[in-house]
């Protein structure tokens, strides 16, 4: 379904991505892994299209260009408005039936916030907004940029169920976190990266399912140690 | 095609609210446009005491008016849709980056025609010229020199958003570039105003035509390369 | 010696051989500018600068067909080759732009009796040299992660803006046009000074292209030692 090959990318003077290949198959939950500046967000970031490899392509489905979903580290929200008005504007541009904004309210637990400023919301309550709006649309590919990191657990609860309701439709989701605890219940699938390239992968491994996981995610807390 | 132009009119109408909201890019305007007025009518009056020599400088002395303020006070124009980085929302959710161009550039057409007609206005008064009689010609040029300096100042503003000189940068950038159009807007109120006939069929009506239609093409053309990286 | 050694060794013979040949033609042109021709009637010896000045003129506005040639390159391409071509013709145009304005003024000084007049085709350079500093600035104080992109947009704005706004002026009510209309018009009637523009033009138009190399020669070794001391701290 998501086909990545042999991506590059590089900031002005910093090589981020070198020659990074994965793919990622239909109703997967893939975790991806990596010490901080091992290139998962500039990944993630090239996935959804936001940024120009300098090699390599992203396919999604066969195709080139192809709409994804993505909730990343900034909200991509108007911090002036609030958060029924943005989730109302992107349920517009999604062409969606206007009942979503009410619905996508309630399912994340903010229907007590529908009238304040995003600015004025607590940075908990900010990230279910931004995740609210993430999970709008209709890409068959959901990418996520550490999305618990500023969730307590009710809001991790509802994360979960919405990531597992994807999966169940088909969807493929590709997390880029730190925390394990939390969100390895629902992963199928680990990714290690590091310096920019996969250094381990769960499917890759002989051991398919829960031990392959298993064992990336000690090789994992290997490289932490 | 449908779904295209409705993303279009909800950006417009979601920048045009973020605007009014906020009144910012507005309130600076509007100040920055009877301040300049009123530096620039004290500096006339004091060298032409006589009126007819006020009534010469009068073109020459709105468009400066126009231009400076708006070089100033659009040097915040992405500011808060970029604060949470807006426009890759946008982005993923297809719309066109030519649309968010046209949108924003839209938004500061209207702004900075509100600031232009203010500024005239206070000039007039304080200089004691008025072109009231020649207003619709000088309506339509003004409409199109402030909407190719909308285009153009949109997609510089774009491009300096993300530096640590901000509001600075964009008049160094944009003052240079926006000569030929300070040039049209002063040689055809000129005209206007000395009531020489007025066409938009002169060289200096078909450049301000075309510098219209370059601007708002190459903005639209060039903004993908400026919101992706 | 491997192949890499081998086209380097190549590599720096051309630019040694590239050095060589400007660094003939300058001087040539220098002697046609200072013994070959005759001093002007009416001008005197002052009149030599004008092979600089117009020279140099044309040789900007090589700068800016190669900044434009260059951004567009790297808007298609995203290779930063291109990028780093732009900003060494940018660098290169604001230098041969201050020519420009100078030799202008030490020109206009004993002929005109003022240093800068309001006239057509200084106010053209000057605004050309603010266009070319504007391109630096936004290099260096724009959106560090962006430069590059940033930097072909406005470079691509910039260089298509230029020809508009020569042309703009040169619509302007002439009331102080004093610049002489040389070439095609009544000046340079003598072969000899005819002779000597046409070499001084075209040593300085190469003499550019060498200095846009140079300089992009170095912007791309820059960019490579600061990748491979990003690398070596990861």
């Amino acid at each position: 379904m998501l086909d990545v090959s042999n991506i590059s990318y590089q900031y002005p003077t910093v090589p981020v991505l070198s020659s990074c290949s994965l793919s990622i198959g239909r109703a997967e939950t893939c975790l991806l892994l990596g010490a901080n500046g091992s290139g998962k967000s500039t990944l993630l970031g090239l996935v959804a299209g936001l940024k120009r490899p300098s090699t390599g392509c992203v396919k999604i489905d066969g195709k080139l260009s192809s709409h994804v979903r993505f909730g990343g580290h900034e909200l991509m929200l108007y911090g002036q408005f609030t958060v029924e008005e943005n989730l109302s504007l992107f349920v517009a541009l999604y062409g969606l039936a206007p009942q979503s904004a009410v619905e996508s309210l309630e399912l994340w637990g903010l229907a007590a916030y529908r009238h304040r400023r995003v600015n004025d919301l607590s940075k908990g309550n900010r990230a279910r907004v931004s995740l609210a709006r993430a999970f709008l649309g209709s890409g068959s590919v959901i990418l996520l940029d550490e999305p618990t990191a500023a969730l307590d657990d009710a809001g991790t609860r509802i994360l979960c169920g919405a990531v597992e309701r994807e999966r169940s439709n088909g969807s493929a989701c590709l997390i880029a976190t730190h925390d394990l605890a939390r969100l390895l219940p629902i992963a199928t699938r680990v990714i290690v990266l590091k310096d920019g390239a996969v250094l381990a992968d769960s499917r890759a491994d002989e051991v398919e399912g829960s031990a392959g996981i298993q064992r990336v995610v000690e090789q994992y807390r290997e490289l932490n140690r | 095609m449908r779904r295209a132009v409705g993303q279009f009119l909800s950006v417009f109408l979601s920048m045009g609210a973020l605007e009014l909201r906020v009144r910012e890019t507005l309130a600076v305007m509007l100040s920055l446009a009877i301040i300049i007025a009123v530096v620039v009518a004290f500096g006339v009056t004091t060298v032409f005491l006589d009126p007819a020599g006020r009534e010469k400088l009068f073109p020459a002395a709105i468009w400066i008016c126009f231009i400076l303020n708006a070089a100033v006070s659009l040097g915040r124009s992405f500011e808060y849709e970029t604060e949470h980085r807006l426009l890759d929302g946008l982005l993923l959710a297809g719309v066109a980056p030519a649309s968010i161009f046209i949108s924003k550039a839209l938004v500061n057409f209207v702004v900075l025609s509100v600031a232009h007609l203010t500024g005239v206005v206070a000039l007039g008064m304080l200089l004691g010229v008025s072109i009231a009689a020649q207003s619709t010609d000088f309506i339509i040029i003004s409409v199109l020199v402030v909407l190719a300096y909308s285009a153009l100042a949109t997609l510089v503003a774009a491009l300096t958003t993300g530096s640590r000189l901000r509001n600075a940068l964009l008049p160094i950038i944009l003052l240079p570039l926006v000569l030929p159009l300070f040039f049209c807007g002063v040689e055809l109120t000129t005209q206007l105003a000395l009531g020489e006939s007025f066409s938009l069929g002169g060289a200096w009506g078909q450049m301000l035509i075309g510098l219209a239609v370059l601007y708002v093409g190459l903005g639209a053309l060039l903004f993908e390369s400026v919101v992706r990286e | 010696m491997n192949q890499i050694e081998k086209t380097k060794t190549r590599l720096m013979g051309l630019e040694y051989a590239a050095l060589a040949v400007v660094a003939l033609l300058m001087a040539y042109a220098l002697w046609w500018v200072f013994i070959g021709v005759p001093n002007e009637r009416v001008m005197g010896p002052v009149q030599r600068i004008f092979y600089f000045h117009v020279g140099s003129a044309i040789a900007c506005y090589c700068s800016v067909a190669t900044v434009l040639a260059g951004s567009l390159a790297f808007l298609a391409t995203r290779k930063r080759i291109f990028d780093v071509a732009s900003e060494a013709a940018a660098e290169v145009g604001l230098v041969f732009a201050t020519v420009v304005m100078l030799s202008g003024m030490i020109w206009a000084r004993p002929i005109w009796n003022t240093w800068f007049h309001w006239e057509p085709r200084l106010l053209s350079f000057l605004c050309l040299w603010l266009v070319f500093l504007s391109l630096i600035l936004l290099r260096r104080f724009g959106d560090q992660e962006r430069t590059p992109a940033h930097c072909a947009v406005l470079g691509v704005v910039a260089a298509i803006t230029v020809p508009i706004v020569v042309y703009s002026i040169q619509l302007l009510p002439q009331f102080a046009q004093l610049h002489p209309q040389v070439v095609g018009r009544r000046g340079l009637r003598e072969d000899s000074f005819r002779w000597a523009f046409g070499i001084t033009t075209f040593a300085l138009i190469c003499f550019q292209f060498f200095l846009v190399y140079v300089r992009a020669r170095i912007g791309w070794v820059s960019i490579r030692v600061k990748m491979a001391s990003n690398d070596a701290m990861v």
